[in-house]
């Protein structure tokens, strides 16, 4: 691993996200409707509307001139101002709502890779067993449902049936006004929407290990360590954990990549103040600089994520490595 | 520890050892494998024979007919539903066969390793090469993590490896250094018997003659014993005392190479050895064995050899032929030989044809 290599990889994660962000200012505009039709106010008179559109430059040609102005100021820093958020800086909205999300897809991510590996390993390793029977019949079942699907029912329970948490909403209003109270306040907010969040992923990340665990017992080096003698847990832990890792990294980073996304549904179905919740309200109020800033930033995570997969990789592997 | 290589001459045997047992002892191993519908395959049937201390037995025959299967059997490492069925697998008259996987751990590597067949995939690719090899030494006799390190780059100058090379990973040695490599890790644990199976398919004969020639100065040096699995019968005349051929999971022939090879008497090793070429003669058509080996799931009865056998007649296609012993040592599995001596039977005159 030179500092080549390391340039080289970052020029192309650079061109891709420029790829990208060029791809979703046509693509946003493609879409029907435009911001002034949307927000539409039937008391404004034609003069008002058309000032209104010079205010947001979209009485500009699309090319070049929209798109000069989007790229130099992309380059600077500036994603704009929101529309939706009537002059708001695009930064600033979606600053706050990037806490939200890494807050509950990243925990979720962090607690699923670690159960998810840990339960598809055990899994895959006694294959039949107990573990592998109960833990992969419940990760195929959490797999194939959306986010959403697991999260209503969990709502209908525990949050308008039990009472045991709140139904939405990250925080309570006025609810307390010490940081203790706070803290415990947003972590019942967080209890629902994080286990289906986390479910779902056990599920995603269990499956892909077992399989990966289950080929990996089969390699010739997993009998060498049986013939040495070493306990089922050492082998496992020394010999096959290791080598069923590799294929499982690209696919974390990629997922990871997709944390800073927020998962929409299931934001929206816990009216979760995230970056899937903002992308909704974006999308329904073709918020065009809004929506290129919630993009850009998925994008330049995704690419480093994937990036970051690169190194790990060779890190584990050191047949990449050299 | 001291640091010189030690041999086996003078090591503690495991407790309930019989000093004056042989070596390693197998009777009458079954191996059967379970099949997906339910059947039962019997993969080796009745093998018996016998390792002693020093001594270097090379089990050959063609691809399937159980040599490997036999091999791992010893220490219980058959895959999947593969079990042992019946016999004993006596190691310093320690029966092996009904012992539990926690029992039989402390046998495994410190008694009997091995060698695998094409070092690539027999050696963890992530881990470095002297970390694989100081592992045993570490988890298995206890000692401490440097003093493994120290006596994995040992073992690696015994078999021609410079001892920096421990940090290497499995990608970045050669294949014959691989096959190296796998060689120090046998030894790690100094153990009583060291099995090859096919430790020098995969080189190319330059690489399998160093191989081969390290194995024999390793046999004299640390007085290994030596069990030779390979489908190459010129590998055995080199570098073992006896020979035993397998066919269809049971033994054929057995005796000491030189009399197996100069005179074979089973006609199936007779077949065998004129498949191979031999440089010293001129040109000739190698012989070819007509038919394939008998479907195990439904065994012939009689001889599993009868259906491809040139000589064989009609008692062969009844009876399993008996295992007879001769005064020069061979034993042999067929019924051109009558027990008692060696003796050919009539038809058996034209078996060297």
């Amino acid at each position: 691993m030179n500092v080549a290599y390391l340039v080289r990889k970052l020029a192309q994660a650079l061109v891709t996200i420029a790829a990208i962000v060029i791809l979703l200012f046509v693509l946003f505009r493609a879409m029907p409707g435009s911001p002034d039709r949307v927000s539409k106010n039937p008391n404004m008179t034609p003069a008002m509307q058309a000032a209104e559109r010079a205010r947001w430059g979209l009485d500009k040609p699309l090319v070049p001139d929209q798109l000069v102005a989007f790229i130099g100021s992309t380059v600077t820093g500036d994603l704009g101002t929101s529309i939706k958020f009537r002059g708001q800086p695009v930064t600033e909205v979606v600053g706050a709502a990037v806490g939200p999300t890494i807050l509950l897809v990243g925990l979720g991510e962090a607690i699923a890779i670690i159960v998810g590996l840990a339960l598809g390993a055990l899994s895959g390793w006694r294959r039949g067993g107990l573990v592998d029977r109960l833990g992969n019949g419940a990760s195929l079942v959490f797999y194939s449902m959306p986010y959403f699907v697991i999260g209503m029912p969990l709502i209908m329970v525990f949050a308008s049936g039990l009472g045991w948490f709140p139904t939405s909403g990250m925080t309570t209003p006025g609810a307390s006004a010490d940081p203790v109270g706070q803290v415990l306040d947003v972590a019942g907010h967080l209890v629902l929407p994080l286990t289906a969040v986390t479910l779902g992923l056990i599920g995603a990340y269990s499956i892909l290990m077992r399989s990966a665990i289950i080929e990996t017992r089969a390699e010739d080096y997993i009998t060498t360590a049986r013939a040495k003698g070493l306990t089922d847990a050492r082998i496992l832990r020394h010999h096959a954990f290791p080598n069923a890792l590799l294929p499982m990294v690209t696919f974390i980073a990629i997922n990871l990549g997709y944390v800073i996304a927020g998962a929409i549904t299931l934001e929206v179905v816990f009216s979760w103040p995230g970056l899937g919740t903002l992308t909704v309200a974006a999308l329904n109020a073709r918020d065009y600089p809004l929506l290129q800033g919630i993009f850009l930033l998925v994008s330049v995570s995704v690419v480093m994520f994937n990036l970051l997969a690169d190194f790990v990789y060779g890190a584990l592997d050191p047949r990449v490595r050299s | 520890m001291t640091t010189e290589v030690r041999g086996r001459l003078g090591r503690l045997l495991p407790d309930g050892a019989d000093p004056t047992a042989p070596l390693l002892e197998v009777r009458d191993l079954a191996v059967r494998f379970r099949t997906p519908s339910g059947a039962s395959v019997r993969a080796v049937g009745g093998m018996s024979f016998r390792l002693d201390a020093g001594e270097a037995m090379g089990i050959a025959g063609e691809s399937g007919c159980g040599k490997t299967t036999t091999a791992l059997s010893l220490v219980h490492l058959l895959p999947g539903t593969g079990r042992v069925s019946a016999g004993s697998v006596k190691l310093f008259g320690i029966d092996l066969v009904p012992l539990t996987e926690r029992q039989l751990a402390r046998y495994r590597w410190r008694e009997i390793s091995m060698v695998f067949q094409g070092a690539m995939n027999a050696l963890n690719p992530v881990q470095r090469v002297g970390d694989q090899i100081a592992e045993p030494i570490e988890v298995r006799l206890g000692q401490s993590r440097d003093a493994s390190r120290k006596r994995a780059g040992e073992l690696l100058e015994l078999v021609g490896i410079p001892r920096q090379r421990a940090s290497a990973y499995p990608h970045e040695l050669s294949g014959g250094m691989r096959q190296r490599a796998m060689i120090a890790m046998a030894l790690a644990c100094d153990p009583a018997v060291v099995i090859g199976d096919e430790p020098t398919t995969a080189l190319d004969v330059m690489v399998q003659a160093q191989i081969l020639q390290l194995l024999e100065r390793l046999r004299r040096e640390l007085g290994l014993s030596l069990l030779l699995i390979t489908h190459d019968l010129s590998v055995i005349a080199e570098t073992c005392d006896r020979v035993m051929v397998m066919y269809a999971g049971r033994v054929a022939e057995e005796g000491p190479v030189s009399r197996v090879f100069t005179a074979p008497r089973h006609p199936y090793t007779v077949k065998l050895l004129s498949s191979f070429p031999d440089i010293r003669t001129g040109r000739r058509a190698l012989s070819m064995i007509p038919g394939s080996p008998p479907d195990l799931r439904t065994p012939p009865p009689g001889c599993l050899f009868a259906p491809r056998c040139e000589h064989a007649m009609p008692v062969c296609a009844v009876e399993t032929p008996p295992e007879i012993n001769s005064d020069d040592g061979v034993r042999v599995a067929c019924h051109l030989f009558t027990a008692g001596d060696a003796v050919r039977r009539d038809a058996a005159s034209e078996v060297k044809a």
